[in-house]
């Protein structure tokens, strides 16, 4: 830095008169020579805040500069022209789309298993926005939250999308190869060992695809696990000993329809559902007769009278007052068939007075998250009242996905925690955070060797699969039904 | 001791006053006269495009017709560009050599679009919808000048608020009747406003609710 060599003997000379330590970076600060301290003085100003050079500025002054180039720095936002946009028009336009107006696109999306129709608009490819199919015979045009909501899902950043396994992203031909190496083995021995579990499904397509798959591995198994319960399922075959689905026709009761629902997102919006049900047939012509209203609103909420069990039912209708079931937590099973046969067997006082006039009009409808035995209990009334055949009519099942019959999930944990499955395929749904809290199905995934998740998002169950495939839409693989698309039954039931 | 201020300066620091305060009044005037005149919104704007297409070769000679490429005019609200295809339906056999058309015959080879520069372009903040002007009697030329004759697009019409509402107030200034939507050459007749009134009759024209903000400010 300095030109002139430096006069160690100076240097000397300073360092004997100090006292203490002594501090330095360089040799040259050590010398202090003038060329330092000018350079010094340029490199780290000393006072910068007086600045100096060339002519005193005071903090006032500074300020004020600062100050002002800060207010007119805000003069680059204007601007009388605006800036040059481009054109790009496709290449290649598809023929129906017109840029500027949005296409109208019929689909559906399952729900629990069963399918709403849907017409989601489309913008340039772009969908926006999800709106009821109003020729769909389930919906006639609604839409719950969770239809409103799978727009987001289509734009999540948060799915995922890749396929990975232990954390580490891997390829679509990785998961293959892996995935012939667990079954290899078990081809032998008919599939034992090899477990499938999804969601409920109508789908008559996978249903076809996994019982040839089952024809062909006679030992694998199919376990369809649906968290909101099987539970409309399982009281239609208490009540009727089959597996059958009931098909409400609200249009057959115009003014009667007692519908004591609490809420069952499956079937979406009943009240609106009533109601279109109701204006549909009021407007193709049927007159309402003036009878007294019995049990209130068509399609109201039950949000009264929980915690009233059926046998407790089945004594109010003794009384001459038809009961509502939605009941909130009835007692399963004995109470229920207990009330049922009471109900066949009982002579009712007030019948012919109040319960015939509606009889064949009216509709009694248990919630989906009642227990079975309330199910059982709705399908006697039904039966008694004489709505089969009006009202509701019972046709072949509609979901095509095996029954949870309550061990169903129950039984998989176990053989898994007993180390029977070496290999497990789950599609869709989140069982490990889902399943009941006394089902230990995170444990039970870690004794089997191979496991695969297929899902939107990778949520708990993917953790602690070995792979997880992201799933690229909402819709089932195969084809979906509504619950009201299935045949009706020849049987006058 | 001697007067730093002669006997002047009073005369001079009550002009230089008024001078200030008079000054910026005047400043603001023009500033407020030069943004409403037409000249910053659009000053002749004709930018260059990536490829030259001459609407007066091909709207003008050729005579084909502004819907065989604008497709959207009459249905929905963006007239759009036309989409490489529709070049390529003539120029994969006229002109397939040509330096000028080279990038579309890239646009269409590798699926990139072609970028033109926007000529018309309105604020984000207002909504304009070409269907509805084409269907009550609004000409192509009113707005977009005598495109038929521009070898390179040039916006003629300021397009801004002030000049929208010269017509919406009045449209039975500029309205045509329907077969006259696309001709180029239409001058308003002698009798334009006559004429104008009763199409406003025949399209439904309700001029009251033209003037409501939030048609175009949605």
């Amino acid at each position: 830095m300095s030109d002139e060599p430096l006069n160690l003997e100076k240097i000397r000379a300073r360092l004997a008169d100090a006292r203490g330590p002594q501090y330095w970076r360089s040799l040259d600060e050590l010398a202090a020579t003038a060329q330092f301290r000018d350079f010094l003085d340029r490199e780290f100003p000393r006072q910068a805040s007086e600045w100096n050079d060339p002519s005193p500025v005071s903090r006032r002054r500074f300020l004020k500069l600062m100050g002002a180039s800060l207010a007119l720095a805000g003069l680059t936002g204007c601007s009388f022209e605006q800036p040059q946009e481009q054109i790009l028009p496709y290449v290649t336009k598809p023929d129906p789309v017109v840029p500027g107006l949005p296409l109208f696109f019929a689909t559906a999306m399952p729900l629990g298993g069963y399918a709403t129709g849907l017409l989601v608009r489309s913008n340039e490819g772009r969908p926006t926005k999800v709106e009821g199919n109003p020729d769909h015979p389930a919906s006639l045009g609604a839409t719950d939250v969770y239809a409103q909501a799978s727009l987001l899902t289509l734009y999540d950043p948060d799915r995922s999308q890749r396929v990975t396994s232990a954390g580490q992203p891997r390829t679509w031909e990785d998961f293959l190869a892996a995935l012939n190496g667990a079954l290899t083995p078990l081809r032998s021995n008919g599939g034992a060992g090899l477990r499938i579990l999804t969601e409920a499904s109508t789908s008559p397509t996978l249903a076809a695809q996994m019982q040839a798959l089952l024809t062909a591995l006679p030992q694998a198994r199919w376990v369809a696990y649906e968290p909101a319960g099987d539970s409309a399922r399982l009281g239609t075959q208490q009540a009727f000993g089959q597996d059958v689905h009931p098909v409400y026709r609200f249009e057959q009761g115009p003014r009667g329809a007692v519908a004591r629902r609490r809420c069952a997102a499956v079937h979406a919006g009943a009240r609106a559902l009533c109601a279109r049900h109701r204006r549909r047939a009021l407007d193709a012509g049927r007159r309402e007769h003036d009878e007294p209203d019995l049990r209130g609103r068509v399609g109201a909420d039950d949000h009264r009278g929980a915690g009233r069990p059926p046998a407790a039912a089945a004594r109010q209708r003794r009384r001459g007052v038809c009961p509502r079931a939605g009941a909130g937590t009835g007692r399963r099973g004995r109470a229920g068939r207990g009330a049922r046969r009471r109900a066949r067997a009982a002579g009712w006082k007030g019948w012919s007075r109040i319960c015939r006039p509606i009889a064949g009009r009216a509709l009694l409808i248990a919630g989906d998250s009642q227990p079975p035995a309330v199910h059982a209990l709705a399908h006697a009334i039904n039966a008694a009242l004489g709505n089969t055949g009006t009202t509701v009519i019972y046709t072949e099942p509609v979901v095509t996905s095996p029954i949870d019959q309550a061990g169903g999930l129950r039984q998989l944990v176990q053989e898994m925690a007993g180390g029977q499955v070496q290999a497990l395929l789950i599609v869709g749904g989140n069982p490990a955070y889902s399943a009941a809290a006394d089902v230990d199905f995170a444990g039970a995934l870690k004794s089997v060797p191979f496991s695969a998740h297929l899902s939107l998002y990778e949520d708990e169950t993917s953790a602690l699969t070995t792979w997880h495939i992201p799933r690229r839409t909402t819709s089932s693989p195969g084809a979906m039904r509504a619950p009201t698309t299935a045949r009706p039954r020849s049987s006058s039931r | 001791m001697a007067q730093v201020f002669g006997p002047k300066a009073n005369t001079l620091a009550r002009l230089s006053l008024l001078g200030a305060f008079g000054g910026a009044a005047l400043f603001m005037i023009a500033l407020v006269i030069y943004s409403r005149s037409p000249y910053p919104a659009f000053i002749q704007k004709s930018p260059d495009q990536p490829v030259p297409f001459s609407h007066q070769l091909h709207a003008g000679g050729l005579k084909i017709d502004c819907r065989y490429c604008h497709a959207g005019v009459e249905v929905s609200a963006a007239a759009s560009v036309p989409a490489t295809q529709t070049c390529m339906t003539c120029h994969s056999q006229i002109k397939t050599d040509s330096a000028a058309l080279a990038p579309v015959r890239d646009s269409w080879a590798t699926g990139q679009p072609v970028a033109w520069n926007r000529v018309h372009d309105l604020g984000d903040f207002a909504y304009f919808n070409h269907s509805i002007h084409v269907a009550k009697g609004v000409g192509c030329s009113t707005c977009h000048g005598q495109v038929d004759q521009m070898a390179k697009v040039q916006q003629v019409e300021p397009l801004t608020m002030g000049w929208c509402l010269d017509c919406h107030r009045a449209p039975e200034q500029y309205i045509r009747p329907a077969d006259q939507v696309f001709n180029m050459e239409w001058v308003p007749p002698a009798d334009q406003t006559e004429q104008g009134l009763k199409l406003i009759q025949e399209y439904n024209i309700q001029v009251s609710r033209l003037t409501n903000c939030s048609i175009c400010h949605r």
